[in-house]
């Protein structure tokens, strides 16, 4: 901001007069937050001219108070934006492998149930628990049992689509959400490629160890259109797969396992 | 902007060390002054001493109204002085000189004269 203009100004009373009007209208413009205002400041150096400059030095001041009071709330409402996003990050993922969790898997799976076609969902759910983990975290520590699930939390994105969701729900609990799948096959194809990716050695700290994943599938339609009932559903079925031996992936199929239930399955 | 060992003068100022180590400076009469003019102030004033902190008076009478931004690089460069003595003689430098102890608060001590004599006997007492 540069300083005002100089200007001579007479010593009359009607001189004087204008010279007071002038300074009252920088003192409206300054009220009205136009920071630009000032007044001429004059040669004599007398009281107007003391008014005139004070005004002039005082809407400076003003100006800059309010630039900061702007940059300061510039600065925290950024800041709360990024906490914000920082709680609603915590809120939706899992922390440990950043997959989603169980909120944001329900979240999904209603909002997808609820804009699909209600005869024909095109949704599939994988439920999968891993075969060894205890045995992991025995032998090897609970470090090793952490670096184990975040690499599978990987392994199971490499095989999933954009639109499809992974979930880490438990301990050694993972669901996936499959999008736009039509039939059982489908799903449980999408299901043996993760459980032959996870079947793969892992390394951690010079050790190399295999594990498999017992893994249930639900496709959604006929009974299967609500959220816990497709998840129940595919629940039953992995445990009929480790009730059956390692590394398997199963269909569900309500003559075999019954009617689906999210209570007998734990999540009620 | 000329000088020599004891004098630099600027298109709106004139500066100069004298004998007994105070440094005086004379604003060019009405002239309003920004933030480019307090930077060359403040490097003619290092010039004159050396880098040391001086005693700085200042005539402010006839001087024109002086910008927020000049106010502000002179508190924040004011390790070039050791004190200020402002002259004033009316009622615009009595207020620009209260104002700029009042509100730009340097940390330096500072006081207002009416009399040069008061003030440069108030600036003996801050000789480094």
């Amino acid at each position: 901001m540069s300083a005002p203009a100089v200007a001579p100004h007479g010593g009359d009373a009607s001189g004087q007069d204008r010279r007071l009007e002038e300074i009252v209208n920088v003192i409206q413009n300054l009220a009205a937050l136009r920071f630009d205002a000032r007044a001429e400041v004059g040669t004599a150096g007398d009281f107007v001219d003391a008014v005139a400059a004070g005004v002039n030095s005082l809407g400076e001041e003003l100006e800059a108070s309010y630039e900061e009071l702007e940059r300061r709330v510039a600065e925290r409402t950024s800041e709360l934006a990024i906490a914000t996003r920082e709680l609603r990050h915590q809120a939706l993922h899992d922390n440990l492998t950043g997959l989603a969790n169980r909120v944001a898997l329900w979240d999904q799976l209603t909002h997808r149930l609820e804009a699909a076609d209600r005869r024909k969902p095109k949704i599939a759910v994988l439920f999968l628990d891993l075969d060894d983990f205890k045995m992991v975290n025995d032998t090897f520590g609970h470090a090793a049992g952490d670096q184990l699930l975040i690499e599978v939390a990987r392994r199971i994105e490499v095989e999933l689509r954009s639109a499809d969701t992974a979930a880490r729900v438990g301990g050694d609990e993972f669901v996936v959400l499959l999008d736009d799948v039509d039939t059982g096959d489908e799903a449980q194809a999408v299901a043996r490629r993760i459980a032959d990716r996870l079947r793969t050695p892992y390394e951690f700290e010079g050790h190399s160890y295999t594990t498999t994943s017992s893994i249930g599938v639900a496709v959604a339609g006929d009974e299967l259109t609500a959220s816990d009932a497709i998840v129940a559903a595919a629940d039953a079925a992995m445990y009929d797969a480790k009730r059956s031996g390692r590394g398997l992936c199963v269909l569900y199929n309500k003559i075999r396992h019954g009617p689906a239930s999210l209570v007998d399955a734990g999540w009620g | 902007m000329s000088s020599d060992s004891r004098e630099i003068v600027g298109e709106k100022f004139r500066i100069w060390l004298r004998t007994d180590g105070v440094v005086e400076i004379a604003w060019a009469p009405h002239i309003p002054s920004d933030l480019a003019d307090a930077c060359l102030v403040i490097d003619a004033m290092s010039e004159l001493t050396g880098g040391r902190a001086a005693p700085l008076l200042v005539h402010t009478t006839d001087a024109g109204p002086q910008s927020r931004e000049a106010r502000m690089e002179f508190v924040r460069r004011q390790e070039v002085v050791s004190a200020v003595a402002l002259i004033v003689g009316n009622p615009l430098s009595r207020m620009m000189a209260t104002f700029f102890i009042n509100v730009s608060r340097p940390d330096v001590p500072i006081r207002l004269f009416e009399d040069e004599d008061d003030a440069l006997a108030w600036l003996e007492g801050h000789l480094t």
